[in-house]
């Protein structure tokens, strides 16, 4: 029997295969707040095979039941009402964990060992989904080990690799992690993880654009002038300061996640959903961005004390473990142009920063006015352009901004606004990122994993800047809670434009 | 919280001037400080009995929070007593997490006006948003009431456990008036479904299936949930009936083999509490084992004893209902159930 007939009909057609998911770094932030209640939700939900386990690998001399008490302690906490005592203790059975050295290859021969019996254990078929959630400097030495050990068989079953974030640094050292992993691991065997694909809203981006036929029609150079892109967080660097000196906001969010919503509103509609024709379309974009003009269209900032929401904050150099003299920037506007017949001649400006005024995330398409304005100057003063937003956090929805008459005899025109809210709608709380991206990854789905040449041009795209903005000494600031330095403003009134106020 | 904001005319609206009344209501909440979105995504016709009213009433606000649209609730009063309609309408609003409010409109009729509910549905309807009707009462194809609502809808909900006999099941309706048919008794097996189904994800275990002799259904006092899980299995196994009693049914597995479907009735509130399948040196078995708990146990030869607790979803009307409106497509597999049901309790006869 190929197939289960059990499973027809029901409301998840496909669960994934037995499998053993092996987490590096499995005492981390990530495991702690993310991967684990992600999959305790997945099998509560019955979406994850009966047989599965999870064996953590950390540097942590724990035993499993002292790793199994310390998941309890953190974990239950991030799972807030989703927790309950019987089937967390039934989960938790099913965790395991191998202390040691990422680097150590004795503890790679360890876990080869407890993997071999927790396989036996729970009949998992030889299927194992590896979690890179350890320090990317030892992605590749990771990889390195597993082979070494014989964790990379395919005799038995699947192995495949999960990467979270930062995918190299630069252009060279994305090349070299690709070449080292693919070495050991095939293309479609990696799954390279960009947690904004697993959300929701973000996914909604191309059911509304290639599921309804009013759209497509004005998606391009001659209705739309330009599209805004903005993930502007309140926050500061919390306790990152080591990796954010080191990375800066377009390292962090723009040659990433920001890129990641401009090429589902850019691109071309795929052939098909399915991860190939996806993909390509995507890449396709990037491809097609001029080069960036790091003088003119690129704008960059660092905060300085000020206060958000009513609170005082400190500037980024007082932040804790930040140097003193640090030029590192904590905001980034770039204008960018597709060179494509779509797009020829629309700007997409895209703006981040930490200690903006609030915490949003949305993408603006402002249409082109009317041609001709039939009513009298003085009536249609405040009248804006239609502009479709997309939010996509927080109060994800979309709303569409469109003059309207104001009742009464004269014609005056006021922007009212029309909204869908997406939790109005459907009124129900939308699945973690994380959970779909772990199920897809072990169904053997990559449509929402980023590719090797999408990484690629990515990071090809913003390299020169990078390295201008690396070198630099010095860096522009702006007071915490305002929108970033003037010059990002200068980047847009200087084609008669403005940011949209948000 | 949900706050209501009903209509101020004491003696109720005349059906006619019920939507002059709902523009009325959304003028007062739309004055207010924080605009109150005007959601609806299908116009839902309850047809309920007036006895059951207040319970209808709570559900549906229920509903409200997770699918906002227009409810129609056609309350039916005595069919002998003298004509009279009557007609109230209310907006059921939530700040939290979302300002917006739903319409509810009530009518409650009896005597010869129950002949006139489905004109004055009609004249209710949202224009171009689906309709769905939840039929609360037994169903009854041959009820000229439901038929005519049914015909007004884009699908009908109905429930098969306030059948009384589960002789009644042979007569469930898996379409009504062409359209499709979702029955919450059904919808109520599906974390039983899908924890059985679970069972069997490993391909190492689907081996075993062809083995699976006795099936065990373990039922409270209406077994129409029990019967229709047995036909599930049935249908989904390619199990033949051969003979059946009120106690089990006796099949003809796909192989040939003989495979018994027994109900044992138990003392519990739950329409199902334990389903085990069990052959030679096999067993799966899936349990009931707290109000929020399942568990699942796999034992099969050579290999560990396989245990795994969830938890259940939210079991309440609202929660279930809400997850069957999700549904955007038929339900071949439980028609394919009620088939199987058909079939077996045939052979009772």
């Amino acid at each position: 029997m190929s197939e289960n007939p059990l499973r027809e009909g029901l409301r998840q057609r496909r669960t994934p295969e037995p499998a053993i998911i092996v987490i590096f770094g499995a005492t981390g932030d990530l495991t702690e707040r993310k991967l684990m209640p992600a999959l305790f939700r997945l099998a509560q939900q019955r979406q994850l095979p009966q047989n599965f386990a999870i064996m953590g690998f950390a540097r942590r001399e724990w035993n499993d039941e002292e790793y199994r008490n310390y998941l309890t302690e953190t974990v239950c906490e991030h799972l807030g009402d989703d927790f309950e005592k019987d089937a967390w203790e039934s989960f938790v059975q099913r965790v395991f964990l191998d202390p040691g050295e990422f680097g150590e290859a004795a503890a790679y021969q360890e876990l080869a060992r407890k993997l071999e019996k927790v396989d036996e254990q729970f009949s998992t078929e030889g299927n194992i989904l590896y979690y890179l959630a350890a320090p990317p400097e030892w992605f590749p030495k990771i990889a390195d080990q597993l082979e070494d050990a014989g964790l990379v068989n395919r005799e038995r079953g699947w192995q495949r690799l999960i990467v979270e974030k930062p995918f190299g640094r630069d252009l060279q050292t994305a090349r070299d992690l690709n070449q080292r992993l693919t070495k050991i691991f095939a293309e479609d065997e990696i799954y390279r993880i960009d947690h904004y694909l697993g959300k929701e809203t973000v996914q909604n981006i191309l059911v509304f654009r290639f599921a309804n036929s009013i759209w497509e029609p004005i998606w391009n150079r001659h209705y739309i002038d330009n599209v805004q892109i903005t993930v502007a967080e309140s926050i500061g660097i919390g306790d990152r300061a080591g990796y954010y000196n080191s990375a800066g906001a377009l390292r962090d969010m723009v040659q990433n996640h920001m890129m990641q919503l401009l090429m589902l509103v850019a691109m071309e509609p795929p052939l098909e959903f399915a991860a190939g024709p996806v993909r390509d379309e995507k890449v396709k974009v990037l491809r097609e961005i001029r080069p960036i003009d790091v003088e003119k269209d690129a704008v960059r900032g660092q905060y300085l004390a000020g206060s958000v929401g009513g609170k005082p904050t400190i500037g980024y150099r007082e932040e804790e473990r930040v140097p003193d003299d640090s030029a590192r920037e904590t905001f980034a506007a770039l204008k960018l142009e597709i060179n494509s017949w779509r797009w020829a001649g629309v700007p997409f400006y895209l703006r981040h920063g930490k200690r903006l005024p609030k915490k949003v995330t949305e993408i603006a398409v402002t249409f082109k006015q009317a041609p001709r304005v039939l009513f009298p100057t003085e009536l249609t003063d405040d009248l804006m352009p239609n502009t479709l937003a997309l939010r996509i956090q927080p109060d994800e929805g979309i709303s569409l901004t469109f003059g309207a008459k104001v009742p009464g005899s004269t014609e005056n025109i006021r922007n009212v606004t029309m909204d869908f809210d997406y939790g109005a709608s459907f009124g129900v709380e939308s699945p973690e990122a994380y959970e779909r991206l772990l199920l897809d990854a072990m169904l053997g789905d990559p449509t929402l994993f980023t590719r090797r040449d999408e990484v690629e041009a990515a990071w090809a795209l913003y390299d020169p800047l990078m390295k201008t903005w690396d070198d630099a000494e010095s860096v522009t600031t702006y007071e915490a809670g305002t929108w970033g330095p003037k010059e990002a403003d200068d980047l847009l009134s200087a084609e008669g434009r403005k940011w949209r106020r948000l | 919280m949900i706050e209501t904001v009903s209509s101020e005319r004491p003696d109720g609206a005349a059906v006619e001037d019920i939507e002059k009344e709902l523009v009325n209501l959304w003028r007062q909440v739309s004055s207010r400080e924080k605009p109150m979105l005007r959601a609806r995504v299908f116009t839902l016709l309850v047809v309920t009995r007036v006895e059951q009213e207040a319970m209808m009433a709570e559900c549906v606000v229920q509903l409200a929070g997770r699918h906002p649209a227009r409810n129609v609730m056609l309350l039916l009063g005595d069919a002998d007593a003298e004509e009279s309609v009557d007609a109230d309408v209310t907006l059921l609003c939530s700040m939290r997490p979302y300002a917006r409010c739903a319409e509810q409109i009530r009518i409650t009729a009896a005597g010869a006006a129950l002949e006139r509910l489905p004109a004055a549905a009609r004249s209710l309807l949202t224009a171009n948003l689906s309709v769905v009707l939840w039929w609360t009462l037994p169903p009854d194809e041959d009820d000229v009431l439901f038929q005519e609502l049914a015909q007004l809808s884009d699908r009908v909900i109905i429930d098969s456990s306030a059948l009384e006999e589960v002789q009644g099941l042979r007569d469930l309706p898996s379409e009504a008036q062409g359209r499709r048919v979702s029955d919450l008794n059904w919808i109520r097996l599906g974390h039983w479904r899908e924890s059985i189904a679970q069972c069997f994800d490993s391909p190492h275990h689907r081996e075993y299936l062809s083995r699976v002799e006795e099936v065990t259904i373990e039922t409270g006092q209406n077994r129409a949930a029990g019967w229709l899980l047995a036909g599930w299995l049935a249908a989904r196994l390619c199990w033949e009936a051969r003979d059946g009693s009120a106690e089990g049914v006796e099949l003809a597995g796909a192989n040939g083999h003989t495979v018994r479907v027994r109900f044992e009735s138990k003392e519990t509130e739950y329409a199902v509490s334990g389903v085990t399948l069990a052959g030679e040196e096999v067993r799966f078995e899936v349990r009931r084992v707290s109000e929020t708990c399942m568990q699942s146990i796999v034992e099969l030869p050579g290999t560990p004893r396989l245990e795994q607790v969830t938890m259940l979803p939210d079991e309440t009307e609202p929660a279930l209902l809400s997850r069957e409106l999700d549904r955007t497509r038929g339900d071949r597999i439980y028609r394919e159930a009620v088939e199987a049901v058909r079939g077996m309790l045939e052979r009772w006869q």
